[in-house]
């Protein structure tokens, strides 16, 4: 069975999915504090690939981290060149990743997808893959910053998309990627806050494709304010279910000060919790079941749970 | 720590709360609401909080941190110990050892979740425990050293600047500092270090200093060609 579990790593992004041959496929990593290296590192783990949808520390900064662990094999990392390769981050951060491949300890590949998505993994019958379907090579040289350049990488079940990982990348992307279809599960992007998002095509780009779900993976204090209120408060009236990882001061001021978690999934989950921030949902499982993702048991307790909060951004279609 | 922790009083005036259960008056908020059959029933009830915010597990190494207070109710006719939300009951005479009932109902708990084995009835009770428990000190408690690269930016008798490698500058003071007392400006190390719940370090062991970064990211930029 193929699982994704969508982790509370604060300000950041990892989701980790596990293979139906008990391999795991990590798309980002967290930072540098991500609590995923503490999990990976009580477990004898297989890793097919660690994919990073661009090279921000949020994103790949637990990377040397993960590599290091003595008890795990890994196979590939993916990545993007979103930078000059004279950037120091650029540098230090696969600097470790650089040392390995030399070793012949694992694989360092770049994401690029050209007139077809990339394939990153598939099922032996081919009815289940996870592509990358952007960056091409072109899209990631004319890019203007690391963010639009960062890949797209979808769970693709019986040719159809049912989960995408945007990392950073602005809407118009994704609507390009996606328009017409209905995933079940979005990534952010952007940590609910698309780069995008006061463009005057905005909601439109949003408006072409419907997610079921979108996770935002967001810190309590971030300085930023993700996520935006108008994207939640746009995907929540029409219909799709937003869960974000940590609660918010623009959705309860009280509870972020008093630390008073909603749920804590991290820990229901039997995975780990960051050492910061206020749950809201912590993190999430879905579950492969047929041709369908499935969010896990303690999803209708957490939608329960948000209407007691003051102002829930997510709650917005039932307020109206 | 465990014996200090089974020698100390667990519950406020425990033994006198629990002598002198049975002669306290009915309580007076259901009398006068005339909910006759409930105060006959709650006057065999006796409510406690339990008075640690901390369980030790591991033989003490860590601690279970509380983040809310755990309610105990004491049935003065049987003399059992109810922990309110956690599904344990325990005689008066047993009372000492509820740290670690607590502590081992939580651990149940915890692995059944891990190996995402947790029952309809377990997966419930999950719930209500989880409310309790202050997880994100507990992972932080359980994490083993992570490795981590650095480069040292500045170095004097108390104190280093090191830049890790997602370029987060750090000051390291006193003990903390003093592995990294051989290194000097401009050297570069990876070490094994632990995260404290500011995601600060606490500890630095096992340096290894690095080489010159590496001039090989044509690997990267051409791998796929």
């Amino acid at each position: 069975m193929l699982q994704i579990d969508c982790w509370d790593v604060a300000q950041g992004d990892c989701s980790v999915i596990r293979l139906p041959d008990e391999k795991l496929f990590l798309i980002d990593t967290g930072d540098r504090t991500s609590p995923v290296v503490s999990w990976l590192a009580e477990r004898r783990a297989r890793i097919h690939t660690i994919a990073l949808t661009h090279n921000d520390s949020d994103h790949a900064g637990a990377l040397p981290s993960i590599l290091m662990l003595p008890n795990l094999s890994i196979e590939t990392v993916r990545m993007i060149v979103d930078r000059s390769h004279d950037s120091p981050i650029f540098k230090k951060i696969f600097d470790c990743a650089l040392r390995q491949h030399a070793l012949h300890r694992l694989n360092l590949d770049r994401i690029e997808a050209g007139a077809k998505p990339m394939v990153l993994w598939e099922s032996d019958d081919r009815s289940m893959s996870i592509k990358a379907i952007y960056p091409s090579f072109v899209a990631n040289t004319q890019a203007k910053n690391a963010n639009s350049t960062s890949a797209v990488i979808a769970l693709f079940v019986t040719d159809q998309i049912l989960a995408v990982w945007p990392g950073d990348a602005p809407m118009s992307v994704l609507s390009a990627l996606l328009s017409g279809t209905t995933p079940t599960l979005l990534f952010g992007p952007h940590h609910g806050a698309p780069i995008d998002k006061k463009h005057s095509t905005f909601i439109a780009n949003s408006d072409s494709f419907e997610p079921n779900h979108v996770f935002i993976s967001v810190a309590s204090a971030n300085p930023y304010g993700h996520p935006a209120p108008e994207y939640v408060k746009f995907q929540g009236n029409r219909g799709c279910t937003v869960t974000c990882s940590q609660l918010t001061r623009q959705c309860d001021r009280n509870r972020v000060a008093n630390k008073q978690s909603v749920l804590d999934g991290s820990m229901l989950l039997g995975l780990r919790a960051p050492a910061n921030g206020v749950r809201c949902r912590g993190a999430m499982r879905f579950k492969l079941q047929g041709n369908a993702l499935i969010p896990d048991e303690f999803f209708e307790e957490h939608r329960k749970r948000v209407k007691m909060l003051q102002r829930p951004m997510c709650q917005a279609n039932e307020e109206n | 720590m465990t014996l200090a922790y089974a020698n100390a009083p667990l519950i406020s005036e425990t033994a006198a709360a629990v002598f002198n259960a049975a002669e306290r008056p009915r309580l007076a908020s259901n009398a006068e609401l005339g909910h006759l059959k409930l105060a006959t029933a709650l006057e065999h009830w006796h409510e406690f909080i339990f008075d640690h915010n901390r369980l030790p597990l591991e033989g003490g190494r860590i601690n279970l941190h509380l983040q809310s207070p755990i309610k105990l109710r004491l049935d003065t006719i049987s003399f059992i110990f109810e922990v309110v939300d956690w599904g344990i009951k325990v005689d008066v005479s047993q009372v000492a050892e509820l740290p670690a009932l607590l502590a081992r109902r939580f651990l149940e708990l915890f692995s059944a979740s891990e190996n995402d084995a947790l029952t309809t009835e377990s997966r419930t009770a999950y719930i209500r425990i989880s409310d309790y428990i202050n997880f994100s000190q507990f992972s932080v408690d359980r994490a083993p050293a992570r490795y981590i690269e650095g480069e040292v930016i500045s170095s004097g008798k108390t104190e280093i600047i090191v830049e890790w490698h997602d370029g987060k500058r750090e000051r390291l003071r006193d003990n903390i500092a003093r592995p990294l007392s051989e290194l000097i400006k401009g050297d570069r190390f990876s070490a094994w270090v632990k995260l404290n719940s500011e995601n600060h370090v606490t500890n630095i062991e096992r340096i290894s200093l690095l080489p010159p970064l590496s001039e090989q990211h044509n690997i990267v930029t051409h791998a796929a060609d």
